[in-house]
């Protein structure tokens, strides 16, 4: 699993993206009102879905990662983390300090309240970026509306890509959300098409 | 597919394949095949040649819409060491795989009723007690056609003829089968433990030999007792007027084999609603199928170049 900006930042990085040999790319890709899909991954999805995809499937998402995220990428040499690393400092004690409470909006600026993410972290505000999503479908020949759904490819240039449909798990309570997909990844589909990427068929 | 395009080499054909979410599998029996197991063969002006999974696939069979799929495996007079383990792994392997250009295995559908008759359900149960946890969110059904769980008084009187051969699945039949005793444990305890949730089954048995009056002495003989086919699932249906042979070779859906495979079937869907919201989630997945679909790289190349391409 590995959060992105946007588009470009995939097509800038895909010869770093390739080099690190995955079978299977793509991009999990759902709005802000595909509830409860958001709020997963700002919780245990992220950190889920980067453990059922395996490590031969890249899944792009456009999410500001969170910085246990961070943590987490970079302790393991993540590809994530090879790939927008340097530009995230997490060197500041101030990420450590607010572990746990930097989504939570706490301080109210000019009659907006902020959370400390916000605040002391702008570079992470470029990965949230609402028409991206629009971007991506229309990039994979795909409506504006085919969302939430799973796109996978092996090239970012193939002809031929994987759609899954996930309108139907959109407000699920997360338990069962987190099932469905749990069970998907496991089950034999993603391990079908990810053997038919691996034979290059 | 029809019946006249299936061939006898060891491997398992769809013989019916649609959108729906249930699949019935026939597996047959000892010294047969998919295409001799389920055929009567009608030897009069009045009675026509009958292929039961025809019946099941018919519009007036009873049986609701369901895929069909026909296992074979090796178990000719000449199978000599080839035993029942290798039928199990043999046949395991044909539900597992997809066919050819069908992206589809057994396992990919929600429900799964097996259709066995003799030894072929023995094999499932061997299937189902060494693979129990990739059934544990379908919904089995399991119709024992004359099926011999604590083995067959029958493969006892043929057991010198069968040892000539070193025929080792005839012997692994005999009511004295260590390799059965210790099946008929473990899948005991796989019933009595729900390792498979929602594991129904049906047992029949014939209720005549195949020559009756002509050898007196097996007047009184059937190939598998009513005892030895009903030990899983409540009272055994004993089917009148059929031998170990017919019993699997329904002539019309008013035969007595087909009718208890339209009542299974009734039960099977009934229990649908039934089941916990929770498995029924499970069983009913919420994420579509994947679809393989063609792009424009036009498209993609416009995004990436702001409309510019």
């Amino acid at each position: 699993m590995i959060p992105v900006p946007g588009l470009d930042s995939v097509v800038c990085s895909w010869v770093t993206i390739q080099a690190e040999g995955f079978d299977l790319h793509g991009f999990f890709v759902y709005s802000s009102s595909d509830h409860r899909i958001p709020e997963y991954i700002n919780g245990d999805g992220l950190a889920d879905l980067d453990q059922w995809s395996t490590n031969e499937c890249a899944v792009f998402i456009v999410h500001s990662p969170s910085t246990q995220w961070i943590e987490y990428a970079k302790s393991t040499s993540h590809t994530w983390w090879k790939l927008f690393g340097d530009s995230i400092s997490v060197e500041s004690e101030i990420p450590h300090l607010f572990l746990g409470i930097e989504n939570e909006p706490l301080i109210e600026i000019g009659g907006t309240r902020k959370s400390l993410k916000e605040l002391f972290s702008p570079c992470l505000d470029r990965f949230i970026a609402g028409d991206e999503i629009s971007r991506i479908l229309r990039g994979f020949s795909l409506r504006e509306t085919q969302h939430p759904c799973l796109i996978l490819f092996k090239d970012l240039r193939d002809h031929l890509i994987w759609y899954i449909d996930m309108s139907d798990l959109v407000g699920l309570p997360i338990i069962e959300l987190r099932k469905e997909l749990q069970i998907w990844f496991d089950r034999g589909e993603f391990r079908r098409i990810l053997e038919e990427a691996r034979n290059g068929r | 597919m029809d019946w006249e395009d299936l061939d006898e080499r060891p491997h398992g054909d769809w013989y019916e394949l649609n959108d729906s979410d249930t699949v019935i599998v026939f597996v047959h029996g000892l010294h047969s095949s998919k295409k001799r197991a389920w055929f009567f063969e009608g030897r009069t002006k009045q009675s026509k040649d009958v292929f039961w999974p025809d019946l099941v696939r018919s519009a007036n069979s009873g049986i609701g819409k369901a895929s069909i799929f026909l296992v074979n495996y090796y178990t000719g007079i000449d199978a000599g060491l080839y035993d029942i383990g290798h039928c199990v792994t043999s046949i395991f392997n044909q539900i597992e795989m997809k066919y050819g250009d069908i992206n589809k295995s057994i396992f990919d559908f929600n429900r799964i009723i097996f259709v066995c008759h003799s030894m072929g359900g023995i094999i499932i149960r061997s299937i189902l007690c060494k693979n129990w946890d990739k059934f544990t969110e379908k919904q089995v059904g399991l119709l024992l056609i004359a099926s011999p769980s604590r083995g067959s008084e029958m493969a006892n009187k043929f057991a010198y003829i069968e040892s000539i051969f070193g025929h080792r699945q005839a012997q692994q039949l005999q009511s004295s089968s260590e390799f059965l005793a210790m099946l008929h444990k473990d899948f005991k305890d796989l019933i009595n433990d729900k390792k498979i949730p929602l594991l129904t089954g049906k047992e029949t048995c014939e209720n005549k030999f195949y020559i009756k009056g002509k050898i007196p002495w097996f007047n009184k003989a059937v190939v598998v007792s009513e005892e030895s086919a009903g030990q899983y699932f409540g009272r055994v249906e004993m089917i009148p007027d059929t031998d170990h042979a017919s019993i699997a070779k329904p002539d019309s859906v008013k035969h007595q084999t087909h009718i208890i495979l339209q009542q299974f079937w009734q039960k099977f869907e009934a229990q649908k609603p039934d089941l916990p919201q929770a498995q029924y989630t499970r069983l009913q997945s919420r994420i579509g199928e994947a679809k393989k679909i063609s792009r424009n790289i036009e498209d993609f190349e416009k995004e990436i170049n702001g409309g510019n391409s």
